[in-house]
């Protein structure tokens, strides 16, 4: 659904002016971690936390004053690894490292709308698991009317598939992607050789060495101009500057990839995104010591080959009895249950994961996962402050986000919430019901 | 009576053992020294009623007490639920899983099909049974499937426990009629051929539109009435024993459910039961929001949702979107209501349809009210079921936490006095 974002100017604002400070007041801070602060002081400037404490916190005399007595204040979640926003998911051409969500995500989709209903200050658009080597990824903040304006990271991250593809088996996805790496080596060496031979030409120099020898000590000479844009962002991930989103949908996937990523010594920059079976890979993961993302399906059900009897797993549990960190993600996206990235957490607790473990999988943990654990994922000074302010316990589902900031500045109020105001009713409101003024004041 | 006698069986306080119990005591109908003894920090009645903390106490398969502070009978098992909640089981009015008669597999027959019983389908094995009462229902009221326009009878069941209990018969039989795209929609599976288009089609005898489908009812009424009236056969050729099935509906001796899901099949429903001079139940009923005040003034009870962010294939045929307040709207118009869950389960389930009408503003004792108490009674199992009080059958829940909310689950859930779901292993530590 495409809708025209009344949110976006509030954005576009933000980003023009982050030298504004602001102060959310009177609330109870709640960290991912446990630790809470009543009536709670968080100071934001220039985008950035300065302050987060008790009543007595100074509040800066330009700051933009957010009352949240009788609220909960909580670190914008982060949405680690989506597709929304994409019209297709996938690249059609098995290994194109070179497309790019850039010229796919769509800033007036209603997802975005529906991430600041759900309190996620910040989401990586990455294209989907259909594919052998992917496109580019971005990390983008949920508002704004153009993706430049969105966007926190550009050309983030690379989406790799050991699960094979639809309609491919295991061999061939495994070839494909060796391939992929051993086609961009020779090709490097090419460009190696030739730009040797131009070395020596500039300087009239008569290439008197074998092609090997010349390929050795081109190598030097490249640089990523003399690529072409459908070798440039493979090289550069294979040379560990870009991070790998590698799906792996079974535990066997898990410990293919793993092999592999190893040999390309890229294991360090990879990040898993696993299906749900990839549970029995649970020790496997623990030792790569790399993040975890969870498929939004967290329940794994298999049936006995022979006897028909099924047994199910919840997923979550497997890898917090293992202490492995992981990440949640929501199954589908929207209103309804398990479309809400807080839901997931909730479930993790009704099934008995610790609290702190359920709700760092929704912030702290998915932030680090897109490498922003140190700017994203709780309340502390130096963060970036993007913080919901909430009707209640983060876990709670009659809670609903009251008011969002993304680095210091409001992006949404559920009191100027036009649409799920007629989602909630089902009657169409007068356009005029958008734009009351928000009800933040001047200190 | 069952109040009387409880009321002799309770003198035997906790620390009292029956044995010192004198001879002239008057012999007992019944002890209660094999009686189940439930104790939790919350036990809802259903009915808005709660104790903190309460008690609830099942002998034979039913209850027989239900309180605060009640006397602990001697010899009976205590199972301490601790800082629990404890609720009736839930009950689904208009469950769609269970049987292998849905989609597809469908009597395809005749449009009009009354006189058969969903009962004779029920796949009693199936794992959907088993999910439900995970999920803590314990009755659902399978409702007979949407592509007959005037469909099978209905059959109730319990989720769980030995299968010849299982069936509960409702105080009268329920019959349903589907309006709108959906009969059509769902007979298209069954197809002419594609070299004849692969369209719904006169072939297969379908209403391929919403006239038709509203046409199919009111020719099936008259013709019932015809043959009650004169024993004159049906021109459709409608089997006379549809047409008695029919006939019921008409005297009111079979009660009727109409589904809609869009506004507009609430008004054709309306217009129907104006004719024909009927008492219906509305089924699913997407866009009530929509219709709130026709509903309110004519008292027709509401059997709401499901509320899902992606119709599931049954909803897809029809555009309507539900309005996410429908049951705090429909609480405050005053109309009777429950809620369902259709064909999900899990996490598409009746807990978290309760929860998502708890999020969007229906206050917490209605919620349980909806999918407990008001459900037994628009499904006509409140003699059996949906409220926790003596007499009834001792089909209970108990919670982690608040019930509904995303983060508790039952981890117990009784149906009949068995214990059909023990997460935590409370009955086998009682009983080793």
């Amino acid at each position: 659904m495409v809708l025209s974002s009344h949110l976006a100017s509030a954005l576009l604002a933000a980003v023009a002016a982050l030298g504004d400070s602001a102060a959310i007041r009177g609330g109870t801070i709640v960290n991912p971690d446990g630790t809470r602060i009543d009536k709670g002081v968080v100071v934001i400037q220039g985008g950035k936390i300065t302050a987060v404490g008790g009543p007595e916190t100074a509040i800066p005399p330009d700051a933009v004053v957010h009352e949240a007595d009788g609220k909960i204040v909580f670190p914008g979640m982060v949405l680690a690894h989506t597709q929304i926003s994409l019209d297709v998911a996938n690249e059609n051409v098995p290994v194109a490292p070179f497309v790019n969500v850039y010229d796919a995500i769509e800033p007036n989709s209603a997802e975005f709308e529906d991430c600041l209903r759900g309190a996620i200050g910040t989401v990586h658009v990455i294209q989907g698991h259909n594919t052998v080597i992917g496109g580019l990824s971005r990390i983008v903040r949920p508002a704004g009317d153009m993706v430049d304006y969105m966007t926190v990271r550009p050309d983030y991250a690379l989406k790799l598939s050991i699960t094979p593809r639809g309609g491919f088996n295991r061999m061939t996805q495994m070839a494909e992607l060796r391939a992929a790496f051993a086609n961009l080596a020779n090709h490097i060496e090419s460009v190696a050789e030739r730009r040797f031979e131009e070395e020596k030409k500039k300087k009239d120099e008569k290439v008197l060495i074998l092609p090997e020898e010349a390929v050795k000590q081109g190598m030097a000479l490249v640089t990523i101009d003399d690529l072409d844009a459908r070798w440039r962002t493979l090289w550069r991930a294979s040379k560990g500057e870009i991070p790998l989103f590698v799906h792996c949908d079974r535990a066997m996937d898990v410990m293919h990839g793993i092999e592999w990523l190893k040999e390309l010594k890229l294991l360090e920059k990879s990040v898993f995104v696993v299906g749900t079976e990839a549970f029995k890979a649970v020790e496997a993961l623990k030792t790569a010591g790399r993040p975890v993302i969870l498929s939004g399906v967290l329940v794994h059900k298999e049936s006995d080959p022979l006897t028909g009897k099924v047994t199910e797993t919840f997923v979550p549990k497997v890898f917090a009895d293992a202490g492995v960190p992981f990440v949640l993600q929501p199954n589908g996206f929207g209103f309804s249950a398990d479309g809400m990235l807080w839901y997931q957490a909730a479930r993790c607790v009704r099934e008995g994961i610790a609290r702190d473990v359920a709700l760092k999988a929704v912030t702290q943990a998915a932030a680090d996962s897109i490498g922003m654990g140190d700017t994203l994922g709780s309340l502390a000074v130096g963060k970036w402050g993007n913080v919901a302010i909430l009707s209640g316990d983060p876990l709670d589902q009659a809670t609903f986000v009251d008011r969002m900031l993304i680095e210091g500045r409001l992006a949404y109020e559920r009191a100027n919430d036009r649409r799920l105001k007629e989602l909630s009713t089902g009657q169409d409101l007068p356009p005029a019901a958008a734009t009351a003024p928000a009800s933040s004041s001047k200190n | 009576m069952i109040a009387t006698l409880l009321a002799a069986a309770l003198t035997a306080t906790p620390g009292t053992a029956p044995e010192t119990a004198s001879a002239a005591t008057p012999a007992l109908p019944r002890s209660l020294a094999d009686a189940v003894v439930l104790q939790a920090a919350e036990v809802h009645v259903g009915d808005g009623t709660v104790y903190k903390p309460g008690v609830v106490i099942v002998q034979d398969g039913r209850i027989v007490a239900v309180g605060a502070g009640l006397p602990i009978p001697a010899g009976g098992q205590v199972i301490d639920c601790g800082a629990a909640f404890l609720t009736p089981g839930l009950v689904d009015a208009a469950c769609q899983l269970g049987t292998n008669a849905l989609f597809g597999s469908a009597e395809q027959g005749s449009e009009v099909i009354p006189q058969l019983d969903t009962g004779d389908v029920l796949d009693y094995f199936s794992l959907e049974f088993e999910q439900l009462a995970a999920d803590g229902v314990t009755t659902v009221f399978v409702t007979g499937e949407a592509s007959a326009v005037i469909s099978a009878k209905g059959v109730a069941v319990k989720t769980a426990g030995p299968i010849a209990e299982r069936r509960l018969a409702p105080t009268k039989p329920c019959v349903k009629a589907t309006l709108g795209a959906e009969t059509s929609g769902r007979g298209a599976f069954n197809r002419s051929p594609s070299r004849f288009g692969g369209g719904p089609s006169y072939a297969i005898r379908r209403p391929t539109t919403r006239m038709g489908s509203a046409w199919v009812f009111r020719k099936a009424l008259h013709d019932s009435i015809a043959f009650r009236d004169a024993g004159r056969a049906s021109s459709d050729g409608l089997d006379p024993a549809a047409m008695r099935a029919l006939g019921d509906v008409l005297s009111g001796a079979t009660s009727l459910r109409m589904q809609v899901r869009e506004a507009l099949d609430f008004d054709t429903s309306v217009r129907l039961a104006d004719e024909f001079g009927l008492q219906f139940v509305f089924e699913y009923a997407t866009e009530a929001a929509q219709r709130l005040d026709v509903i309110a003034a004519r008292k027709i009870p509401v059997i709401f949702g499901p509320v899902r962010q992606s119709d599931s294939t049954f909803e897809s045929f029809e555009s309507a979107t539900p309005a996410l307040e429908t049951p705090k709207l429909l609480a405050e118009h005053g109309i009777v209501f429950c809620l369902t869950a259709s064909d999900g389960s899990g996490d598409g389930g009746l807990a978290r349809q309760t929860g998502l009408a708890i999020r969007f503003g229906l206050d917490r004792a209605k919620a349980l009210r909806a999918v407990t108490v008001d459900a037994a009674a628009i499904a006509g199992l409140d003699q059996r079921v949906g409220r926790l009080a003596p007499g009834l059958d001792a089909d209970l829940v108990v919670w982690n936490g608040k019930p509904f909310d995303d983060a508790s689950k039952p981890v117990l859930v009784l149906i009949s006095g068995r214990p059909v779901v023990d997460v935590q292993g409370r009955f086998r530590k009682e009983n080793p």
